[in-house]
């Protein structure tokens, strides 16, 4: 309303004209139908998980009256109608982002519903992650046929679940081809969106996890017994951390740069881990790669592709950025390998990492002045004193050094954020 | 309009696969139930649940072992093959455990080892099996009745009580809980 009143009142005063006046009228109308689709689709989607949910639900009651047929019976027909909701929304409602979402969103409920009540109906042994294999697999046709990035979604934290089930401490370890047929199932749509909505809601979350269900496959897989394992991680955050340098998503707010957040994150946390002698100790002892026979295996050829990936990823920043643009982070990794390979002396090796972490820590710090962003020289900042509160809080010093350390990185915080704050200030005036 | 079409017939084929694994199932199970072989196992039921598929009794046995005299490869989740024969009283004992498939009988089912131990007092490996069919679902109100029934039961232990098994070529389905010659469902829905 109170912006007809505005045009109206521009016009009168002939600050723009009716012509321009229309199209910004046009222009806020279609913005508002966009939202309220937009929320239409929410709502689509939250109401079909929560019909799903729910039907599965009552049906878990188990109604003992009922004969063993019309307890099929009753299983199959919110398969059913699922399948004839999508066909619906794709012959009659093509244009329905809600539509589609929301009945495929259905659909993937009411197959696992169909499962569960069968197995209920006939007590069959409670297999939890074969159940979640033919699940994700029949769910796989819905995510291409009805184009619905919910389905992915919820197939990819299916995808996480699976990986869990099926770890080395589970009596259904194999070597996990199946996690890796679910994990390609989802790629091309992946790569879809990538490439034709690459600023939807929808690809961003794809882009926060994936990252988590490729690492999740890592920690899961067989390589979880061996001390490689800490290489292919630290490979795999490297590539993640480079990932985030590449122009698709360097461009982008942080938030939306799940690549560079997760990889930088992760490699700090692993650095940190490494920078005892203890861990080194622990990943040698466990080192089956060099110290046992070499068993080729799927995890074992996954973690050196990981390895080789995350090497040509880095030729490829290295050609990308000029030398001055270089981070500690595009290395750190090929360190750790080396390390892990050369295996000198474990002190030695713990001191190298800390060095590195000093270094990150600053030139992080050193970023985020330069790049005039209070989170990235916080988190240097955070970096920075996490080390200097290990390191020093690992030797015996009395409480009032430690206090005067702790004083002095308050200090450093505060001074460091008012002079960034202070910088921003001058530059606006 | 040649697209509309294509992805028209691979919904219709998605749909199919997505009705017809369940399907299978069932007719699997049908046919176990009709042409099994039945065992009666001596259980004793206690009562949790499942998020999705809800209240059931969990099923214990005593009698999930053989001993063996020689030495045994078998080890803990070796994938393996129990027949069973039927005691004196009637009840289902384990008569063979092997890791390849029985060719003169159908009354086994396929499973794994739980563990496998030397007991020197009796000079045996005793072979422990795991027995999948642990879950029997029930109406959501029955569950805690039956869990309190096993209970006095286990007070009074005159009442017996087993699992109905049907077993077929590896296959089998739990076709009921037996209490005192009724269905357990039966005697707490009283």
């Amino acid at each position: 309303m109170s912006l007809k009143k505005d045009i109206a009142e521009l016009l009168k005063a002939n600050v723009i004209t009716p012509e321009v006046g229309s199209k910004i009228q046009a222009y806020y109308t279609a913005k508002s139908s966009d939202k309220d689709s937009k929320l239409f689709l929410i709502f689509g989607i939250i109401g079909a998980v929560l019909v799903g949910l729910g039907l599965i639900l009552i049906m878990a009651h188990n109604w003992d009256r009922m004969s063993r047929w019309l307890k099929i019976l009753i299983a199959f027909t919110p398969l059913i109608l699922g399948q004839l909701s999508c066909v619906y929304a794709y012959l009659n409602k093509p244009s329905s982002i809600a539509w589609r979402e929301g009945s495929a969103t259905f659909l993937l409920l009411s197959v696992g519903g169909c499962f569960s009540l069968i197995s209920q109906i006939y007590h069959l042994p409670g297999d939890i992650s074969s159940f979640t294999f033919i699940w994700m697999l029949l769910a796989l046709p819905i995510i291409y046929l009805a184009r619905s990035s919910m389905v992915s979604v919820l197939y990819i934290l299916g995808t996480i679940a699976f990986a869990t089930q099926t770890g080395p401490w589970s009596p259904d370890y194999a070597d996990r081809f199946q996690f890796y047929i679910l994990l390609v199932g989802t790629l091309p749509y992946y790569f879809s969106l990538i490439k034709y909505h690459s600023h939807s809601y929808a690809t961003t979350i794809h882009h926060w996890l994936f990252p988590v269900v490729i690492s999740v496959g890592l920690f899961t897989s067989g390589l979880s017994k061996s001390g490689f394992l800490a290489v292919v991680f630290a490979c795999l955050f490297g590539l993640f951390y480079m990932i985030g340098h590449l122009d698709l998503f360097y461009k982008n707010k942080l938030r939306n740069n799940s690549y560079l957040v997760l990889g930088s994150l992760s490699s700090v946390v692993l650095l940190f881990l490494s920078s005892y002698s203890e861990f080194w100790k622990y990943i040698v002892n466990e080192n089956y790669i060099f110290s046992r026979e070499i068993a080729f295996n799927i995890p074992l050829v996954m973690g050196l592709v990981i390895v080789f990936m995350t090497l040509g990823m880095l030729t490829h920043v290295l050609k990308k950025f000029s030398y001055r643009n270089y981070k500690p982070l595009f290395f750190s990794f090929l360190l750790f390998a080396i390390l892990y390979v050369l295996n000198w002396d474990t002190l030695f090796q713990g001191l190298v990492i800390n060095a590195l972490l000093f270094v990150i820590g600053i030139t992080t710090i050193y970023n985020g002045i330069q790049k005039d962003h209070l989170g990235i020289l916080n988190y240097g900042l955070l970096i920075t004193t996490l080390w200097i509160m290990v390191r020093f809080f690992n030797f015996d010093v009395t409480f009032i050094v430690r206090g005067l350390i702790l004083v002095g990185l308050g200090i450093g915080f505060f001074m460091a954020n008012f002079y960034l704050l202070k910088k921003r200030k001058k530059h606006v005036n | 309009m040649l697209i509309k079409r294509w992805v028209l017939i691979l919904m219709s084929l998605a749909a199919v696969a997505q009705i017809s694994i369940p399907a299978l199932m069932v007719f699997d199970c049908e046919r176990i139930l009709t042409d099994g072989i039945p065992n009666k196992i001596r259980t004793a039921p206690i009562d949790p649940n499942d998020p999705f598929r809800g209240k059931y009794i969990s099923l214990n046995f005593d009698n999930n072992y053989i001993d063996i005299n020689d030495d045994t490869e078998l080890k803990r989740n070796d994938k393996v093959y129990v027949s069973f024969q039927e005691d004196s009283l009637g009840f289902a004992t384990i008569k063979n455990v092997s890791k390849v498939a029985p060719s003169d009988h159908h009354n086994y089912i396929k499973t794994r080892v739980l563990r496998a131990s030397y007991y020197s007092s009796l000079n045996v490996n005793r072979v422990f099996i795991e027995f999948p069919f642990d879950r029997f679902y029930m109406k959501e109100s029955k569950a805690p009745k039956a869990e309190a029934l096993y209970n006095n039961r286990s007070r009074q232990d005159t009442v017996e009580v087993y699992a109905l098994l049907m077993v077929d070529d590896g296959k089998f389905i739990l076709k009921d809980v037996i209490y005192d010659g009724r269905s357990i469902s039966d005697v707490v829905g009283e």
